[in-house]
């Protein structure tokens, strides 16, 4: 019955000491900064100068050039087609881990972790140097003979950026699953193994529906993050590899139309939001 | 009679032993041998990267080491990262005891706004801290890079911090008033002692995301350089092979960061 | 006797739930008393409250002449025991004991002294240097305790502190701690479900039920003398027959039951019975004869033998009266009673069963107040 003791007279200072620094912290780094985006996205550029009036004109232009919506739906598709592949290698490594014990199981663990932790970028470049024509994939498949000519079609397209997002991000999809294996009770397996079910059964019956949260905080990350990335499509995507993402980074680069960056970045942003708040309905963020 | 396993059990059965250990296997060796490619060739002494392997040499660390440019970006990255732990551990610690003592309305939405910058990719939150520099008039530099890894980095130690507030026993911070301590007291001389292990956790966990961070430093940076993003502009110029024994580096701190660290974690009885 | 703390209609609920509701209790100064309850009585919300943990809702809890209600927990002139014992795992038992006095600036050398005295007195001399997770529960326990006593209390809460003890060690501790209360002569305030550790070590029980106080009293009066059905329920074992009050007088009540008329002596739990009323008595098994001692008996029934229980110590019976088949009752013999009918008595034989109308109870078929 143990609660929280409520606030109330000297204890009301103590908090505010806690409260309003921390408070003003996040508002001025974190909420201003969003809010300000946000308006930035309401302003507009002429003859190289902001214009601070409001207008909605960005999105006008959002929606009605047809460049734009395009990039949005392929940016979704590549996030849709990563994440659903990723899910579809990281499951099992997740159950992998999980059944394990001991030695492998630490093991197991630490070698998804360290890609976790390793430069975003360079996991980027590993990739790149695989999949170049000049690169090693190519040249292991003309020494095999399989291939004449080195495939052109690994790097710099979409396909590339496809590929290098699912390898670089399923530790992000690992995590979360595995996270919530381990949280299903031992007992409810040997329950039901106690009760005469199949593997596959356990699988569908019990273990799957208990790891639900975890599979969805996974997804989440993916899609987001697969939204958001633009240095894959930089660094792989070629000419033909450009993403939503890349257009707001390159706005914000030499194009310098910060107003219609912040614009297309807000269409990014609330698709994200509401992913993770659709995902959040599914108890996701208490696996992050 | 205890009944034999029908062919649909066998096919489950050779499902989990294949699928689930074949595909994990896979994924991590896709996942790895990349990597590995990159610490062979950084040993190459050919320019080209591509089998058959020429001489082992040591050239391109030697270049490495030699280019100040790189080592510059080097400290630059550590002192961020030193600054971003310590930023976010005040911030991060003060914030859940904050969530974890007092009832507050609005206490959704604080733990919410202090998590966004990590749940959302680095784009968002470095292109809504580059407009507010940009329009407050602060200059981009290394110093607004720390802010940037403060904000990011503050998520991870609160969520740590917060979980091992939780479980920690309420009848110790009970103890502690009864026996007449005040807030103060007992923050410093009974919780903050027992969740040293969430504490270390934590900044190593942001030390370690700082120094790797990207996306946001790619906005918020002036004119210096940390080490992602030196590698960034290697990629994007004249191709060298000292990048690769750059990568391997990075790589190889990460791993034994991470191996330390897994022991140090596995090493710890957690005190109740 | 004088009174050292006073609770005036306290009451606390938790969301739509009444824990405690509206306690009047006295408290001496000097005494030992407990209060006993089952699990979600309210019982340790009370204790809770004087501490200062929880703020009461209504009502006031006065100490020295005044309402002590608002003052924050680290003020107050209480100290707990705490059911896990709440001994801090990143002290040494030094420290721990040593905690409170170093909160408030004590110096060093005297620290040092008082702490090396609350350790004798627990039994725990020498063991400053250890640290708490190398200790036994019943070490532990008193660990906590000498932290709490060194601050020389006015009054020291307990709140179920030997529950997570095994029986012998826990006997043990009741004991010890009778001890030092006794020796240090401060209040102490005993939270606890165990019937018998209220019972033995108490100067006075309250008896909590549903938040409500239900009687406070010495422990052989609330055994003896209950004042409401819950009390007399609560206490060690009890038939309870239903009925309809026949007659009242200043010296006895009867009932009509479905083993027959029933007299019982005038009680407490009596009050506010009026005749035609349900009412239920009460009777406890060890008070219930069987043989030719019942004969005698101004409450005497036929019955039979439907079950012998052994549990060691004691032999009790169940018996159903040949009047009322359907209603069971347990009698216990001990093996000292040497009655030529009771001993030996096999299944399905007839016995003569019978009790004194100074051994039983009446109270009223609903739940009753109790009073402070």
């Amino acid at each position: 019955m143990a609660r929280k003791t409520p606030a109330g007279g000297a204890r009301r200072a103590e908090m505010l000491s806690l409260l309003a620094p921390t408070s003003a912290w996040l508002v001025v780094f974190t909420v201003i900064p969003i809010l300000m985006f946000v308006v930035y996205s309401f302003w507009t550029v002429r003859n190289q100068m902001i214009f601070r009036e409001l207008s909605v004109s960005n999105y006008v232009r959002f929606f009605t050039n047809p460049m734009y919506p395009a990039l949005l739906l392929r940016s979704l598709i590549i996030a849709f087609g990563v994440t659903v592949t990723t899910l579809v290698f990281s499951y099992p490594l997740a159950l992998k881990i999980s059944r394990s014990r001991g030695r492998l199981k630490s093991v197991l663990y630490m070698l998804i972790f360290i890609p976790l932790m390793t430069s975003y970028i360079v996991r980027i470049y590993t990739m790149r140097l695989v999949l170049g024509s000049n690169g090693v994939l190519n040249n292991f498949l003309l020494f095999l003979g399989v291939i004449q000519e080195p495939l052109q079609i690994l790097l710099f397209n979409r396909f590339a950026i496809f590929l290098t997002l699912c390898v670089i991000l399923s530790p992000f999809m690992v995590m979360p699953i595995y996270t919530s294996l381990e949280r299903i009770p031992r007992s409810y397996i040997e329950a039901a193994q106690d009760l005469g079910s199949t593997e596959l059964q356990i699988f569908w019956r019990v273990i799957f529906p208990n790891a639900r949260p975890g599979l969805i905080a996974g997804c989440m990350f993916i899609f987001v993050l697969s939204l958001g990335d633009f240095m894959t499509p930089i660094l792989v995507g070629g000419k033909q590899g450009t993403t939503l993402s890349k257009v707001i980074q390159v706005n914000f680069g030499f194009a310098y139309d910060w107003p219609l960056g912040a614009a297309l970045s807000v269409v990014l942003l609330s698709i994200s939001m509401v992913v993770i708040l659709v995902s959040n309905l599914f108890g996701a963020l208490r696996e992050v | 009679m205890i009944a034999k396993r029908t062919v649909l059990e066998r096919i489950g059965h050779l499902f989990g032993r294949l699928y689930s250990p074949g595909f994990g296997y896979l994924l991590l060796a896709v996942t790895y041998v990349p990597m590995l490619l990159v610490i062979v060739f950084s040993f190459n002494q050919s320019i080209i990267a591509a089998f058959p392997l020429e001489s082992f040499s040591l050239r391109w660390y030697q270049d490495l080491l030699a280019d100040r440019s790189i080592l510059v970006a080097f400290r630059n990255t550590i002192l961020i990262s030193l600054g971003a732990v310590a930023g976010s551990l005040l911030i991060g610690v003060s914030a859940s005891y904050l969530m974890h003592r007092y009832n507050f309305r609005g206490a959704k939405l604080y733990q919410l706004v202090i998590l966004l910058p990590f749940l959302l990719p680095g784009i968002f939150t470095g292109l809504a801290l580059l407009l507010f520099f940009a329009m407050t008039g602060i200059p981009k530099s290394l110093f607004t890079v720390f802010i940037g890894h403060v904000v990011f980095c503050t998520a991870v130690v609160f969520k740590t911090v917060m979980a091992r507030l939780m479980v920690l026993r309420r009848s110790l911070e009970e103890a502690s008033y009864d026996l007449g301590a005040n807030t103060f007291q007992t923050f410093f001389r009974v919780i903050l002692p027992n969740m040293r292990t969430a504490l270390i956790t934590g900044s190593l966990l942001a030390f370690v995301l700082s120094f790797d961070e990207t996306l946001i430093t790619f906005f918020v940076i002036g004119a210096q350089m940390t080490l992602p993003l030196k590698i960034w502009g290697m990629m994007r110029a004249q191709f060298t092979p000292v990048v690769h024994a750059l990568a391997s580096v990075i790589f190889l701190t990460s791993t034994v960061f991470v191996i330390a660290f897994s022991r140090f974690i596995l090493g710890r009885e957690p005190a109740r | 006797m004088n009174e050292i703390l006073r609770l005036e209609n306290l009451s606390k609920r938790f969301d739509s739930v009444v824990a405690v509701d509206s306690v009047n209790l006295s408290i001496y100064n000097g005494e030992f008393l407990a209060i006993l309850g089952p699990s979600g009585s309210g019982k340790t919300t009370i204790l809770r409250m004087i501490a200062g943990f929880e703020k009461p809702d209504s009502g006031r809890i006065i100490f020295d002449g005044e309402d002590i209600a608002e003052v924050p927990v680290n003020k107050r002139p209480f100290n707990t025991v705490f059911q896990d014992y709440a001994l801090f795992p990143n002290l040494t038992v030094f420290h721990n004991v040593a905690y409170g006095l170093s909160i408030r600036r004590v110096d060093r050398r005297e620290i040092r002294e008082r702490v090396h005295e609350a350790l004798e007195m627990v039994a725990l001399p020498g063991y400053g240097e250890r640290y708490t997770d190398q200790l036994s529960g019943g070490q532990r326990q008193r660990v906590a305790l000498a932290r709490a006593l060194i601050l020389r209390p006015r009054i020291l809460l307990l709140d179920e502190p030997l529950g997570a003890l095994d029986l012998a060690l826990r006997k043990q501790m009741q004991i010890t701690l009778k001890q030092i209360q006794e020796k240090v002569g401060i209040t102490f305030i005993h939270v606890t479900h165990d019937q018998e550790e209220g019972l033995s070590i108490s100067d006075r029980v309250a008896i909590v039920h549903q938040g409500v106080l239900q009687q406070v009293d010495t422990p052989r009066r609330l055994y003896f003398q209950p004042s409401n059905r819950f009390t007399a329920g609560f206490m060690g074992e009890n038939n309870m027959i239903g009925g309809r009050i026949t007659s009242i007088d200043s010296e006895q009540v009867c009932l009509d039951s479905p083993l027959g008329p029933i007299r019982s002596r005038q009680c407490l739990s009596c009050r506010g019975l009026g005749v035609g009323d349900e009412a239920v008595i009460i009777v406890r098994p060890e008070n219930i004869l069987a043989g030719s001692a019942a004969a005698t008996a101004a409450n005497s029934f036929k019955a039979v033998v439907r079950r012998r229980v052994f549990t060691g110590s004691e032999e009790k019976m169940l018996v159903a009266t040949e009047a009322a088949p359907q209603l069971e009752l347990m009698i216990k013999l001990h093996f000292i009673q040497h009655d030529d009918q009771a001993v030996g008595l096999e299944d399905s034989a007839g016995v003569q069963i019978g009790f004194s109308p100074e051994n039983c109870w009446i109270v009223g078929a609903e739940r009753g107040q109790g009073n402070g």
